[in-house]
């Protein structure tokens, strides 16, 4: 695992040029260019927005929904990019593949970098709409980057996972979409997480995702800390499921070659 | 020897699995956790078995084999992409695997990122690339070209700049597989050039080619790979010529075999190539007469055949053609065609002789065979002496005359 690690940070340059390459590819002959990592979460916010406290009414205290949705659209948004761009990544390089040796997992690794980009990108416009809705901030957002970063490794542990698995069973492809659409429902991205009836929330909250979105939330609008014991949860999910995933894919990655 | 090897294989044996995988998800799913079942002994094949050698540092060892031998195998784990089902590859220093022309090069990127991309997946630091950066632009030719995305280079430019970058990786063994055959006729030369500087300057290669003049211009040492086994090394003259004769003895047999197959008529089973007295002979000086005799085998007579002969030089110059007309035609059996040369007259170099029997009336190519080499010993052209021509210096004479 240490030689591994060692040989990841020897070949640290390669990632920063590949995550370079996909930013770059991405927007390149796209008239808006890099406006779209920002017109992607913007539009489904607007969208929601209409439907969700227009029509639907659905109660977010005093805290306007266009701001309440956009925060979980973005924390989304990071999400299913990088695994949509994560999982397919090895198989849509094979000749490099095939025929070169670097450590793999930079090739998902980037993938998820490169979402966190556009994350950056689209999270630029947050900042004038907390100005526009006068939501006073409090210093407990200083905890946002160690949330993000849980969030991160626990990205980064499925999509090792699924790109490793897209390599062997091509199947991966199609599920992933439909996965990737019933999560969205299960998360409290157009809803809060406190319209679930009380009794559920233990299960509810199992899903990282859904705690990782709710703690956004907390520590922005409501200045609450997140809830410890889901929160430190998804902190040992995350632990377990990138330490397992990263041991499985560098395992897994002995076949690549041979099988892709 | 006292060099030490930068390469050691012991009994290294590669197998795979045969037929597709379709193992189910949910069998999958049960392996993330629990090993894989050993496959049966008749659904694997032996790629390579057995293999052992090392490979000194400053060698340059060539590896030819038909395809199927398990040439690219061997590349692949020496590379580390796979690894061997059993045995023990042992590597010193680092190394450098030129297989993949352009890895990870993208059509919307210029040439400049692309000189990057690619040199980091070669495994160059970001400074490495910065220092030699003017020299791959250049040594690929396309100053004006570098901030053009490289979808817009022509094929040439795009291979020379693949090329390029691979060129000058830094590396103390090199692997190499056919990166010799892009490019035209001159950049060809160059990059053979630049892959004989890299020789004198000691770098230990392994070089993987279908292209035999290549292999032998560069290698010292050559291996010759049959379904998985090593079945002769030594010197590169020798290897190359079991290597051929196993070729023809696959081509006579298949034709012998199968008589009229897709319009094959007759093979070239031999190019011969003989001094005054018949002796064979690889070495010829320019002023020495030269026989050059085209054994073929025919399934079927042809009437109004043509022997073609050419020779040229090793960069592919055309320095001669001409046909002998068989007036006899061709009958079943075994024949042969020759052209004697009285003297050869050609500059010292390497140059390869390829065979063709054609018909006389109708566009038609009955036979095909190149590859044959002989040498006209001596220096080679440089800057004062050129050409292909070499007359009589003894009879003709130079002299500078002021009037």
């Amino acid at each position: 695992m240490i030689d591994h690690l060692r040989k990841l940070l020897a070949a640290r340059e390669l990632l920063y040029t590949w995550v370079g390459r996909e930013f770059k590819v991405r927007y390149s002959q796209s008239i808006l260019g890099i406006a779209w990592a920002i017109i992607q979460p913007f539009s489904l916010m607007v969208i929601f927005s209409l439907v969700f406290s227009l029509v639907l009414r659905v109660p977010t205290g005093e805290i306007a929904y266009p701001v309440f949705a956009y925060i979980g659209l973005l924390a989304w948004t990071l999400f299913s990019n990088s695994l949509n761009f994560a999982i397919p990544s090895l198989v849509n390089n094979l000749n490099l593949v095939s025929k070169i040796n670097f450590p793999r997992e930079i090739l998902p690794l980037a993938a998820v970098l490169v979402s966190v980009i556009d994350f950056a990108i689209a999270g630029v416009i947050f900042l004038p709409m907390l100005w526009w809705y006068q939501v006073p901030l409090s210093p407990l957002i200083l905890l946002l980057p160690l949330l993000l970063l849980l969030q991160l490794g626990f990205t980064f542990g499925l999509a090792l996972v699924g790109a490793a698995v897209n390599v062997f069973y091509r199947d991966v492809r199609f599920i992933i979409p439909l996965a990737l659409q019933i999560w969205f429902y299960l998360s409290p991205i157009i809803y809060p997480a406190e319209m679930i009836p009380a009794a559920w929330r233990p299960l509810y909250f199992l899903n990282p995702m859904a705690v990782f979105i709710d703690s956004y939330r907390r520590v922005i609008f409501f200045h609450t800390w997140p809830e410890w014991p889901y929160l430190g949860l998804s902190l040992l999910v995350t632990l377990l499921l990138t330490g397992w995933a990263y041991r499985y894919f560098k395992q897994a990655e002995r076949e690549f070659a041979d099988l892709i | 020897m006292s060099k030490q090897a930068m390469i050691a294989l012991e009994h290294v044996s590669k197998s795979y699995q045969l037929g597709v995988h379709q193992r189910s998800l949910r069998e999958a799913l049960t392996q993330l956790w629990r090993p894989r079942p050993k496959p049966s002994d008749k659904d694997i094949f032996w790629a390579l078995e057995d293999i052992n050698f090392t490979v000194p540092q400053g060698e340059v060892l060539g590896i030819i084999g038909h395809n199927g031998a398990g040439k690219s195998t061997l590349l692949k784990l020496l590379s580390d992409v796979t690894y061997p089902t059993r045995g023990r590859i042992h590597k010193q220093g680092r190394l450098a695997a030129l297989i993949e022309l352009g890895a990870g090069f993208h059509p919307d990127l210029t040439g400049r990122e692309n000189v990057f991309l690619n040199g980091a997946i070669l495994g160059l630091k970001r400074r490495e690339i910065q220092a030699q950066f003017d020299a791959i632009v250049a040594f690929a030719e396309i100053e004006k070209f570098i901030d053009t995305p490289v979808k817009r280079y022509s094929s040439g430019m795009y291979v020379r700049l693949a090329f390029a970058v691979a060129a000058h990786v830094q590396a103390d063994v090199l692997l190499v597989d056919e990166v010799l055959s892009v490019g035209d006729a001159s950049f060809q030369q160059k990059s053979l050039d630049k892959m004989l500087e890299m020789r004198e300057q000691g770098a230990t290669v392994i070089f993987v080619s279908h292209n035999l003049w290549s292999v032998a211009a560069f290698c010292h040492r050559v291996l010759l790979l049959e379904q998985g086994h090593i079945v002769a090394e030594g010197l590169p003259g020798p290897i190359i010529q079991q290597y051929r004769q196993q070729q023809r003895q696959k081509l006579i047999t298949r034709t012998v075999a199968e008589p009229n197959q897709d319009g094959e008529r007759v093979i070239i089973t031999d190019v011969e190539m003989l001094d005054e007295a018949e002796r064979p002979q690889k070495e010829v000086d320019p002023q020495d007469s030269f026989l050059i005799r085209v054994h073929y085998l025919a399934a079927a007579p042809i009437e109004h055949p043509i022997g073609k002969i050419r020779v040229r030089r090793a960069d592919g110059l055309l320095c001669l053609e001409l046909r002998v007309f068989m007036e006899t035609g061709i009958t079943v059996g075994k024949g042969y065609y020759q052209l004697f040369i009285q003297p050869i007259q050609l500059t010292p170099d390497i140059y390869t002789v390829e065979a063709t029997i054609i018909d006389r009336h109708k566009p038609m190519v009955y036979a095909f065979h190149s590859g044959e080499m002989f040498t006209v010993p001596g220096q080679l052209a440089d800057m004062d002496r050129g050409g292909i021509f070499y007359p009589n210096v003894e009879g003709s004479y130079i002299s500078g005359v002021n009037e």
